[in-house]
């Protein structure tokens, strides 16, 4: 079974490196500046508990040769549509893509383009972050787990055989058989904390402070929930009460990564993820005051971008 | 017709300026720092084609003199009750308080303190700035009306009077019959061009521009007149449009005072206006999730100002 990592940033990189490390057959498609660094130094994983250092095949778009079983899409969801141009032709006729993207919305876009049965459905979760110097750093050693299936929720030798991989790269895994409902539940959640930090541009531990705080979490979350409940998936009471969990410790620094993408003047995937859930709020009648008025920051933002460049 | 001025800020310096150049007895309540700024430079208000300068009388608190006729409050909300304090022993038995700040509270507390027949109705859609020098500066043209009334919205001598001398120095008023539903309805709109500035920290064309902007101010608009609709006080759509064509003008660089507030580290009106709002909208039984976001996010600056001091 061949893979093919589209993106060695944080996700990529680790899942990638752990298949590696268990021994399966890896390639990275990266743009020609990350591959000059992964020739120079290897994939470099830093965790708390010891430092995992291999050399890495990397590849580039006009360079890519088939046929990869298995694509890990890693990208970010702007870049989605160039990571199909690119590996699209090199994905063999029975092959699979595995997406780890943040959203719902790139799975209709990658079954558009690629045929629903080579799409599955996919969840990662890693605590790490690519630093300057292109190593994979992580402040914990424990939960960076994968979870991924078919998006009918069927079993198939396909899935078991991935997990088999990642389980011999020591990556907890799991096949899903509600895949989908559980990127649903996992967008309501990321879109609440990135509402939240959008809107109040601070860390948790200051949201739980502000008297207005809780109320304004309980509205942000209440919004995301009757957005994707009306969509069919009513987010589980466990991601509620993760979510506001998160908002309700004092002195706590937690941000979302779009805070951090915010502050370092970056991209965000706020149309992919905000922007779908309004544009489906509006479809629905939902009314979706907050998540309109974080989708409506993070415009400006881009646009604010778009002058400096 | 004696007059004392609470507050030299711009607005203050703006009304007691023009007062006196219309030839009325005028002297400003102010702390000691802007009285010495005031001795040495004058009060300075400058305007597109002239430029007003004179010595003016200043008292401060501990060394009142009067009595006076008019109390003229342009101070901030969160100052208002040292306000009262000290222009109190110095108020005439038949004088009157006219109060020119945004928002709704500031009446009550007022009657509370004064009692009714003491306090008039005051609002204004005039927008002046001060520079660093303590001078003011009339923006544009200057237009922007003043009104100002009786709460019980009967004729008086004493708002005839009030009338006459803006007249003679040059500020465009109006005696209002109407003056408690035209506070509410500047309350509605600013709230929400407060909430809105304050959500995006961004001036009213980039909200402008951005394509979630037009839904995202429609919203915030329907909010604060939901809440001061179920006070009895629905806004006029003029009012409405007047504050939705603001945040429509691509380009523009117009922003409610709060915002130059927070762009300059100073203490906002957050609990007077939006948290007022926000606590009426509770007792209601109105859901204002925009209006609950932005007083959170005031309260986040709030406390990260008080961490600096």
């Amino acid at each position: 079974m061949r893979f093919l990592i589209i993106g060695a940033g944080a996700f990529g990189g680790y899942y990638g490196g752990m298949l590696l490390k268990g021994g399966a057959d890896v390639t990275f498609l990266v743009r020609s500046r990350r591959a000059a660094q992964l020739a120079e130094r290897g994939l470099v994983i830093r965790r708390a508990d010891g430092e995992f250092m291999t050399p890495v095949k990397t590849v580039r778009a006009d360079a890519l040769d088939g046929a990869y079983d298995v694509v890990l899409l890693a990208c970010k969801a702007y870049d989605l549509d160039t990571a199909v141009d690119d590996f699209a032709p090199a994905l063999s006729p029975a092959g699979a893509v595995l997406p780890i993207l943040n959203g719902i919305n790139h799975i209709e876009t990658l079954a558009a383009r690629l045929g629903r049965e080579r799409v599955l459905g996919g969840l990662g979760m890693v605590n790490g972050e690519l630093t300057p110097e292109g190593v994979i750093a992580f402040r914990l050693a424990a939960d960076n787990h994968i979870s991924f299936g078919e998006l009918d929720g069927q079993p198939s030798g396909r899935c078991e055989e991935i997990r088999a991989a990642f389980d011999a790269g020591g990556v907890p895994s799991a096949v899903s058989e509600r895949i989908v409902a559980e990127m649903w539940g996992k967008l309501c959640g990321y879109a609440v904390a990135a509402t939240v930090a959008t809107l109040t541009r601070a860390r948790a531990g200051e949201v739980a402070a502000a008297p207005a705080g809780a109320g304004f979490v309980d509205a942000a979350l209440d919004e995301c929930a009757r957005v994707t409940m009306a969509e069919g998936y009513p987010p589980p009471p466990e991601i509620e009460d993760f979510v506001r969990g998160l908002y309700a410790r004092l002195g706590s620094d937690y941000r979302p990564s779009i805070a951090v993408d915010v502050e370092a003047a970056r991209p965000t995937e706020a149309e992919h993820t905000i922007g779908d859930l309004v544009r489906r709020a509006d479809r629905r009648g939902v009314e979706v005051p907050i998540l309109r008025a974080a989708l409506c920051c993070l415009q400006i933002h881009e646009a604010r971008r778009g002058q400096r460049s | 017709m004696r007059f004392l001025i609470v507050g030299a800020g711009a607005l203050g310096g703006y009304y007691g300026g023009m007062l006196l150049k219309g030839g009325a007895d005028v002297a400003f309540l102010v702390r000691p720092q802007r009285a010495a700024q005031l001795a040495e430079r004058g009060l300075v208000v400058k305007r597109a084609d002239d430029e007003f300068r004179t010595p003016v009388k200043t008292v401060t608190a501990d060394a009142k003199a009067g009595p006076y006729d008019v109390v003229f409050v342009t101070c901030k909300a969160y100052d208002l009750d040292t306000a009262i304090d000290d222009f109190t022993p110095v108020l005439t038995s038949s004088g009157a308080v006219l109060p020119v700040l945004n928002g709704i509270n500031h009446i009550t507390r007022l009657t509370d303190r004064l009692g009714a027949d003491r306090v008039l109705g005051g609002v204004t859609f005039f927008s002046v700035v001060r520079t660093p020098e303590g001078d003011v500066m009339v923006p544009g043209h200057g237009r922007g009306r003043t009104s100002f009334g009786e709460l019980t919205g009967e004729h008086s001598a004493r708002c005839e009077a009030i009338h006459a001398a803006f007249t003679v120095g040059g500020v465009p008023s109006t005696i209002s019959a109407n003056i408690v539903t035209e506070m509410w309805e500047k309350f509605s709109g600013f709230a929400a061009a407060a909430a809105i500035a304050v959500l995006t920290r961004a001036r009213a064309g980039e909200v402008a521009a951005a394509p979630a902007g037009a839904g995202f101010v429609d919203a915030a608009l329907d909010e604060s007149a939901q809440v001061t609709t179920a006070e009895g006080y629905p806004p006029s759509t003029a009012i409405t449009d007047m504050y939705r064509r603001a945040f429509g003008e691509i380009g523009s660089n117009a922003a409610p005072s709060m915002l130059y507030d927070i762009e300059n580290g100073r203490q906002t009106e957050a609990e007077h206006i939006l948290g007022d709002l926000v606590n009426r909208a509770d007792r209601l039984g109105v859901n204002v999730p925009i209006l609950r976001a932005a007083l959170c996010n005031l309260q986040i600056y709030e406390a990260r100002r008080r961490a600096r001091i």
